[in-house]
């Protein structure tokens, strides 16, 4: 765009920022009067008035539909927005303890059933031993029920 | 009860306790802008549609995240910028369709001449700003189209003002090396 600067000229970045407005008084000024009499300057910031000239024409486009009422459709299936407390909250830990206690319910009783699938003599040598004080024969007492008990010949 | 004598502070803290109607408010209130900004970084008016929906939907996501210091439209196209640049980098390779709409041209009383000019030189800039990178395109959108301070697209894109300055030089020159000063 400026091949052939002169050494007192400014860089571009000044003259885009002069036309924004965007430059400090003092620098506004002395650039602004460099332009007047520098050709190439003068030339820049034409094209570059001229470029913001053609932009504006964008600036027209509409949506041409209200998306409000999209918006608005897709936000009534969703809850409102909630202000996240800052550092979490206690309770948030405890409203999950059921379903985490039923998670892991029911991950046991998978791994005892598939157990059992697989071969139930493994599962036999886990039960507890605490499960003998619900025996329904007492010690002592004789075993009517299992033919184990009474082996033949006895 | 209207909202559109409401500021969009107001608005904004309004929806924030879950007030529709004043995000709707803000949502016409900002729509042609966010739309229009997106469909100039996308290329795509169908794409555009629903991606300006989509950083509205955003936009009431992060409610409880927005604070009343910063300013509402400046946090807004941070989320358009975001939505956009999310597609872009998924993209990869962009495509861009002629843009049927005609609202950039000038009307009937202008004559067949004069609207064949202009649909011309609108044809011309908006193949040079496909030609732009993404982060040119968006500095550029954002100060020539929506007429942002640079501090304000500072804040947009989340880059330092002297940043702002060096980068929209740049894509400026580059803009007019390709649209031409014939066109210009």
């Amino acid at each position: 765009m400026r091949d052939t600067l002169q050494p007192d000229c400014p860089r571009t970045e000044q003259l885009s920022a002069l036309i924004d407005g965007e430059l400090a008084g003092a620098t506004r000024g002395e650039i602004a009067v460099h332009a007047e009499s520098c050709p190439l300057c003068s030339a820049t910031l034409n094209d570059l008035n001229e470029l913001r000239v053609a932009m504006r024409s964008l600036s027209a486009t509409r949506a041409g539909l209200d998306l409000s009422s999209l918006v608005e459709r897709r936000l009534a299936a969703r809850r409102p927005p909630e202000r996240r407390a800052r550092g979490g909250s206690w309770w948030h830990g405890w409203q999950i303890l059921p379903s985490g206690l039923a998670a892991a319910g029911m991950l046991t009783a998978g791994i005892y059933l598939g157990a059992v699938l697989a071969g139930g003599t493994a599962v036999m040598a886990l039960q507890p031993a605490a499960m003998a004080l619900f025996d329904p024969v007492p010690p002592g007492g004789l075993c009517v029920g299992l033919q184990s008990c009474y082996p033949l010949g006895r | 009860m209207t909202q559109n004598g409401l500021t969009d502070q107001e608005c904004v803290a309004a929806s924030q306790h879950g007030d529709r109607d004043a995000f709707s408010t803000l949502v016409r209130r900002y729509q042609d802008r966010v739309f229009r900004y997106i469909l100039r970084m996308v290329g795509s008016r169908e794409e555009a549609l629903e991606l300006t929906q989509e950083a509205f939907i955003k936009a009431w996501q992060a409610l409880p995240d927005w604070r009343p210091e910063a300013q509402f439209q400046t946090w807004l196209f941070r989320i358009a910028s975001n939505t956009a640049m999310d597609v872009l980098r998924r993209r990869r390779v962009v495509e861009f369709v002629a843009l049927e709409g005609d609202d950039e041209l000038p009307g009937e009383s202008a004559g067949p001449e004069a609207q064949l000019q202009a649909k011309q030189r609108l044809r011309a800039l908006e193949a040079a700003l496909n030609r732009l990178s993404h982060e040119q395109r968006e500095i550029v959108l954002l100060r020539e189209m929506e007429d942002m301070s640079y501090s304000e697209i500072s804040a947009v894109l989340g880059i330092s003002e002297g940043t702002v300055k060096s980068r929209l030089a740049r894509a400026r020159e580059a803009l007019i090396s390709y649209y031409g000063r014939k066109n210009a």
